[in-house]
């Protein structure tokens, strides 16, 4: 419980000092990095964080697999995106629509909203085990990105909400009265506040009654049952709650982003997601922000230096070497690499991690 | 306990002709029985007899194909195994089914789910009230695990525990929910003689604490020292059901299981 409390006081930190390095430097966050990280992927691994801690609880503490978490992502970054940048078109009248608080009283109604769709789906989706819930989450979330394309099947002639492959562009910033949220420097707190806010409260829920309850769902479905735990209703619930954070993150995308657009949250970003949770390791939510972070990372290096390793290497050679580090990573730290780093440790010191 | 003295009781669980086909293969025919509080009621009958059966029966993994069973009085049919684990009844299992990857005392911890109420806000918020039950949680655990002898192992990982114990705390585990009805299915297996007689002290203990006891064991000796009843199955069908002398002098049951002649 300690060590949980100074890695999110050390967190905390570090997400203070990088706002203020980039406020106070000319030279900016990203110098410290090499220019490989951004302070703009900084706000991005932020939003991811939260999307792959709910995934951490779901895949990881109860073992649901979910290959469509990206949808729900999705549903609240369109609904931020369609009430806001759509708000006319849908009759919202502009007192309401242009006021700062809108934008606000959205994040959590879409998160309600999403919530309620992931209960309607997930009590039969969640009847299914294994192999057989991965091909219903993709297939979900195949089907969402093909209504966000096809705008909901809506004849874009009586009314255009998503904006078909094109997205919705014009989103808001967020403001808080007349203090707007941006440059992206102040969108950044918002952003880590939130995440950190999510690390927290989904480290109490895998320490609890609750967590111990979904641990055991993902050890012997039928030894929790026999035990008096209703694992439908755990199982329904902890899927909810990932959606909920996933639309949380969705909506804290489109602001940042400005725009919206199916690509963001396919079947590919669905899978990044599962990568990132894995890389980070499954059956941590520690591992949350250092797997988004690994991945945008090693994304952005291939991309910067592997046509100087090899001449003329273009795009294709990225994808290689990407699966061949995550073939690594999982052969190599399966348990992510914050375990991995530990078990390191304790190889290497057995005396020192003992005590 | 005397016989007697059980007519005037109503039964803790009584078994009304059940039966249970998989596919027209008939695992149970029309099994009657009746076990009363404070009972250590014995469940033996070869291999293949459909003991693990009933347990699945009874604690609402299968579903029954004919005739009833009911708990006080109350018909358990169609009721999940959770609900029925809440009524009062839990059990071990076979080959024992531990939660990896958590502590013994988070196994312990699991058995009071029941007992306790904490939800996903509560948990994530840590309300004082949440902090409270599992701090209180925690405390009746590590009791538990004393009892079992296991107090001082609680931190480790459940499953790295020798056999011996995995079965002391997969015991301690469903008494965790306070059941009225411990199903207790070979406990036995696997065992040492020293093991096998601090579980027949345990299973005396967790009796006098009140709690009803079901044992399916092929271990005679064990069986015929600990419990009150004894019912036998022989190919899905009851062919005993009697105090253990009266049970081993049985011509059916020597014929069929015991296998003497």
């Amino acid at each position: 419980m300690n060590r949980n409390l100074i890695g999110i006081i050390l967190l905390t930190l570090f997400i203070l000092f990088t706002g203020w390095y980039e406020i106070t430097q000319p030279e900016g966050f990203s110098s410290l990095t090499g220019g490989i990280v951004t302070f703009d992927a900084m706000v991005r691994i932020g939003i991811l964080t939260i999307v792959v801690v709910g995934l951490n609880l779901l895949m990881g503490y109860t073992g649901q697999a979910s290959l469509g978490q990206a949808a729900f992502y999705g549903l609240g970054a369109y609904f931020s995106a369609i009430l806001t940048a759509r708000a006319g078109v849908l009759g919202i009248p502009e007192t309401i629509a242009k006021a700062w608080w809108w934008p606000w009283l959205l994040i959590p109604a879409g998160m309600a909203l999403t919530g309620l769709f992931a209960y309607l789906v997930g009590r039969p989706i969640l009847r299914l085990k294994g192999h057989y819930l991965a091909m219903a989450t993709l297939g979900l979330g195949i089907v969402v990105v093909i209504l966000f394309r096809e705008n909901f099947g809506i004849s874009a002639n009586v009314l255009s909400l998503t904006g078909g492959s094109d997205g919705i562009p014009g989103i808001p910033r967020l403001r808080i009265g007349d203090y707007e949220l941006w440059p992206v420097t102040r969108y950044f707190f918002l952003v880590w506040g939130a995440a950190i806010l999510s690390i927290i409260l989904a480290l109490n829920i895998v320490n609890s009654r609750v967590g111990r309850a979904l641990r055991a769902i993902h050890s012997s479905d039928l030894a929790a049952e026999v035990i008096g735990v209703d694992t439908a209703i755990f199982k329904t619930r902890v899927f909810v709650l990932s959606a909920m954070m996933g639309s949380l993150a969705g909506s804290l995308y489109a602001h940042f982003q400005a725009a919206v657009s199916p690509p963001t949250f396919d079947f590919v970003a669905s899978l990044e997601l599962v990568i990132m949770a894995a890389m980070g390791g499954m059956t941590s939510v520690w591992g949350a922000p250092f797997g988004v972070a690994l991945l945008l990372i090693i994304r952005e290096l291939l991309r910067a230096r592997m046509h100087r390793l090899f001449e003329g290497a273009g795009g294709e050679f990225e994808v290689v070497a990407f699966g061949l580090i995550l073939i690594l990573l999982m052969i190599f730290a399966p348990d992510g690499v914050i375990k991995g780093f530990r078990s390191l440790i304790t190889r290497v010191r057995p005396a020192a991690a003992k005590s | 306990m005397s016989r007697n003295n059980n007519h005037a009781q109503t039964p803790l669980l009584e078994l009304d002709h059940v039966t249970k086909s998989f596919a027209g293969l008939t695992a149970l025919h029309r099994v009657s029985g009746k076990v009363m509080p404070g009972q250590i009621k014995a469940i033996i009958g070869p291999n293949g007899a459909g003991k693990t059966t009933l347990y699945n029966l009874i604690t609402g993994i299968y579903e029954v194909t004919e005739g009833d069973i009911r708990f006080e009085g109350e018909s358990l049919l169609g009721l999940k195994p959770n609900q029925i684990a809440n009524l009062g009844i839990t059990r071990t299992f076979q080959n024992i089914k531990l939660f990896d990857h958590m502590t013994v005392l988070e196994n312990v911890l699991v058995g009071q789910h029941n007992r306790t109420h904490t939800g996903f806000v509560a948990a994530a918020l840590r309300l004082p009230r949440s902090r409270q039950e599992e701090r209180e949680a925690v405390e009746r655990g590590m009791a538990l695990l004393k009892m079992v002898g296991l107090a001082d192992r609680a931190h480790d990982n459940a499953t790295d525990l020798p056999f011996g114990l995995q079965r002391k705390l997969e015991i301690a585990r469903a008494l965790a929910s306070r059941p009225k009805l411990l199903l207790l299915d070979e406990p036995a297996a696997g065992l040492n003689a020293t093991e096998s007689q601090e579980l027949v002290d345990l299973i005396r203990r967790v009796r006098a604490d009140g709690v009803t006891v079901m044992l399916v064991e092929h271990d005679m000796e064990l069986v015929m020292d600990v419990a009150d009843e004894v019912l036998v199955l022989d190919y899905g069908e009851v062919i005993a059901d009697d105090i253990p002398e009266v049970v081993q002098n049985d011509e059916n049951v020597i014929t069929a299981y015991l296998g003497v002649e």
